[in-house]
């Protein structure tokens, strides 16, 4: 290499180096400090003030400073840079190599781990609590685990882009994630590729997405919320106990329209989200039961606000569920004589925003019965259930940009959520006391980006008993993921 | 049930209550306190790095605030947003933060939009926009070669709005173009990858330097109005609640712009801003024929008044904005008019606009 070529190399490193350098210098006190005059009205009075001994000696360091600084480098100067430029080349080189995990396309890991403690005095039998494993965990002091810890789930999450496009953000994805529950098997919870069909570069248009593989149905509010976003431990009796928050198999177009954007506030908000999907109807990791493909879908309407806007967080949805399965004969399930039908409906309103904030839902079902005679006589039972939450949070949590900030250290924006949530349920709308209420009180602390403590006191009454016959469930859960 | 419920409602207020008594305090009693910390919040930078740069980011590197609140044992927190200006509004209206440096353009739409902020200095003036094309395009040269192609920034910033004002200029508007809202670093990865024709820029120099893109236009040509500026911002629960502290705030933040402001701190002027991981190259470029004066002059003058008035103009013609609102009466100047007498710089920024506008080095 000449002496040209080593000049030209040294310019490249040192403006690669040049910012690195400054910045291992502390945060503070890296630039001399300023020391205006004081009570000098004209700017020839400022420059006579300041030049006293002490300030002249300071500057006449910082000028010093400056002059390491932009002083012309040698040669030993380049050769130092050089070496020091392949040992950070063979040190990265080994790094990736060695220590660092790889794979063939871009990778974010995610997971979130529940820990949990739970302590209720009575157990209800099925015949009086309709979700007898209501909350993920069967507690029953009489089996000796009314008052126990557990890990009721891991969710470990693998997600990435297949192909981004950076022109239009046409682009694909995909997401894989397991979940074991109570210390099962691991099984699949999402599994799924997705396209962005319509250009997701351009937030100010409409987007369109179509998925295919294992996902969420597109069914309720609270079914669809994420696990870290639901403000219970446990899950409303109508999502626990008909399974409409778990996963299937097809495939989905979900998309919105008419977006209105604020960019003073980086918000956008469509004035239409809907959904719609196709799927077996047989729950996740199943092949389907039968020749026909069941129908759900949801479309929500939010108010097309700027962000300081009181209606901000206000929308309204409702969703559909119809599915068909065979109704086999009785003692021979190769002998298919009929179809049923599975019919939900939903709606739901919520007003989601800080400080205060509601939702509510209201759910109908018909859910057919197993058959009872040889011929196949097809019975429903129909369902039905209220869902209300009133919630009041404060902090940064739930500020979406204030936790994208440039940051040396770790730190833990927190948000406190108190809340209360009445859930009834009807198991058969056509008998008498068939219906549990269950009242929480909760209070969550969100102590970290991703990790949160909460706190439940349930309160569970089925019809036909006094709140003194109610059971009672306290409950404190660690929710935290990366 | 009904029982229930009321009960239940009581449980859940007496448990809000501890909370949210810190929050109902009538803000608007003046006090002589200093309260246990004030958040600033500052615009990020597409490097991850957590400094900022102008008047701002010389306040925050030198400490100066933490020096004069040590006694006090206030905690200062700066926050470093990189969503830029648009995260500020966000964290203003949620009450994370009590003071806030940052663009024209968001300023103008988060007050249009109803957040209480009082402007207390302006945070310089000057910022030049860039455009680029990818190094491998020989064909394009100007503005109006780009007719018709993909053109990437970040809408409701100031880019956005000097862009469009340079569109303007030169006959031509967003609709010419294929507009695609991107953030900086999305923007520098789409251009490396050759899928846009071009990016609006505050920094181009370092693709320029890695070989990945060419410069087409800068707006160091343009009229003063057509550079971007911004302001310095206090919230009015926290002006009504702690003016003293204002005051001591301002106070310090002038040190910092006249420091800022010194030519014999030039270079180190440049690498402060570098420590923002845009390089010393690039801002040396970017201030050429600039005085830092002009640039880091924290004065609500004549020209703020009408850089700042043309601004909700253009946001409301370009509908960014519904409601324009009295631009004379947002700034609050007591604080920095006492902080420029006391420190004897009333006339320092003085007539910037005139031949101090311009050096001749560089």
């Amino acid at each position: 290499m000449d002496w040209k070529q080593r000049c030209l190399a040294f310019l490249v490193a040192g403006s690669l180096f040049a910012p690195v350098a400054v910045w291992a210098d502390t945060a503070t006190d890296a630039t001399p400090e300023p020391t205006p005059p004081v009570k000098a009205d004209k700017h020839k009075a400022v420059k006579a003030e300041t030049k006293t001994e002490d300030q002249a000696g300071d500057q006449t360091d910082s000028d010093n400073s400056i002059d390491e600084l932009t002083a012309p480098a040698t040669k030993a100067d380049l050769e130092g840079v050089h070496e020091e430029v392949q040992q950070l080349r063979q040190e990265y080189t080994w790094q990736l190599a060695t220590k660092t995990a790889l794979s063939s396309r871009a990778l974010s890991i995610g997971a979130i781990i529940q820990a949990r403690y739970t302590h209720q005095e009575a157990y209800l039998s099925t015949g009086q609590w309709v979700g007898s494993n209501w909350g993920g965990a069967t507690t029953n002091p009489a089996l000796g685990n009314g008052d126990t810890f557990s890990v009721p789930l891991l969710v470990l999450s693998l997600q990435g882009s297949l192909l981004k496009d950076y022109q239009n953000g046409n682009n694909v994805n995909y997401l894989f994630s397991l979940q074991s529950i109570n210390g099962g098997a691991p099984t699949a919870l999402d599994a799924y590729i997705s396209y962005n069909i319509t250009p997701s570069n351009d937030n100010t248009q409409p987007q369109l997405v179509v998925s295919a593989g294992q996902f969420k149905k597109p069914f309720g509010l609270e079914p669809t919320t994420t696990e870290a976003y639901k403000p219970t431990i446990n899950l409303a009796q109508f999502d626990q106990i008909n399974g409409v928050g778990k996963r299937d198999a097809g495939i989905q177009l979900s998309g919105d329209l008419f977006p209105a954007i604020d960019f003073g506030n980086n918000y956008r908000v469509p004035l239409i989200n809907y959904y719609a999907a196709l799927i077996n109807g047989v729950g996740p990791d199943a092949l389907d039961t039968d020749n026909w493909k069941d129908v759900v879908g949801r479309i929500v309407i939010n108010a097309p606000v700027d962000y300081n806007n009181f209606f901000r967080g206000f929308s309204v949805g409702g969703s559909a569920y119809q599915g068909w399965s065979n109704l086999q004969k009785a003692g021979n399930p190769n002998n298919v004589v009929g179809v049923s039908q599975k019919q939900w409906f939903g709606l739901d309103a919520a007003y989601v925003r800080t400080p205060v904030g509601f939702t509510f839902e209201y759910f109908k079902g018909q859910n057919p019965n197993a058959a009872t005679d040889a011929l196949g006589d097809i019975t429903y039972t129909n369902v039905d259930s209220y869902l209300f939450d009133l919630f009041y949070n404060f902090g940064d949590k739930f500020v979406a940009d204030y936790l994208n900030q440039n940051r040396y250290d770790d730190w833990y924006p927190k948000t406190y959520q108190p809340f209360f949530q009445y859930d009834r349920y009807n198991y058969n709308t056509a008998g008498t006391n068939t219906g549990t209420d269950v009242y929480t009180l909760g209070f969550n602390w969100f102590f970290g980006p991703t990790t949160k403590l909460q706190l439940n006191y349930n309160l569970v009454v089925v019809d036909g008993n006094t709140l003194s016959n109610g059971l009672s469930q306290e409950q404190a859960q660690f929710q935290f993921g990366f | 049930m009904k029982n229930i419920i009321i009960k239940s409602l009581v449980l859940l207020t007496l448990l809000i209550a501890p909370f949210s008594q810190a929050f109902s305090q009538d803000k608007s009693v003046p006090s002589k306190d200093v309260p246990k910390i004030i958040r600033f919040g500052v615009v990020g930078n597409a490097y991850t790095k957590p400094y900022g740069s102008g008047i701002i980011g010389i306040l925050h590197q030198q400490g100066l605030l933490e020096k004069e609140f040590e006694k006090d044992g206030t905690q200062i927190q700066w926050n470093f947003f990189v969503a830029t200006g648009p995260a500020i509004n966000e964290s203003i209206a949620n009450d994370a933060l009590d003071f806030a440096s940052y663009g024209d353009l968001p300023t103008v739409i988060g007050k249009a939009g109803g957040l209480k902020t009082i402007v207390l200095a302006s945070s310089g003036r000057g910022q030049n926009i860039y455009i680029g094309v990818p190094s491998t395009d020989t064909t394009t040269h100007s503005i109006a070669d780009l007719k018709g192609k993909r053109v990437a920034f970040q809408k409701g910033t100031y880019i956005h709005l000097v862009f469009d004002r340079v569109l303007a200029a030169h006959g031509f508007t967003e609709s010419d173009f294929q507009i695609y809202n991107l953030l900086n670093s999305d923007s520098n990865a789409a251009i490396a990858a050759n899928r846009i024709d071009a990016i609006v820029s505050t920094d181009l120099r370092t693709l320029v330097a890695q070989g990945l893109a060419r410069e087409i236009y800068n707006s160091k040509s343009e009229p003063d109005l057509f550079k971007g500026s911004g302001a310095f911002v206090v919230t009015e629960d926290f002006a009504k609640k702690y003016p003293d502290v204002v005051q001591r705030i301002v106070n310090q933040y002038v040190k910092a712009a006249y420091w800022a402001s010194e030519e014999k701190n030039r270079d180190a002027y440049f690498y402060a801003v570098a420590k923002t991981g845009s390089p010393y190259s690039t801002t040396k470029y970017d201030f050429v024929g600039d005085s830092l004066r002009w640039r880091n002059n924290p004065l609500v003058d004549d020209f703020w008044f009408k850089y700042f008035q043309s601004t909700i103009d253009f946001s409301l013609s370009q509908k960014l904005i519904r409601n324009t609102f009295d631009l004379k009466s947002w700034p609050d100047l007591s604080y920095l008019n006492k902080a420029l007498q006391d420190q004897g710089l009333a006339d320092y920024w003085a007539g910037t606009s005139g031949p101090a506008r311009k050096v001749a080095q560089n």
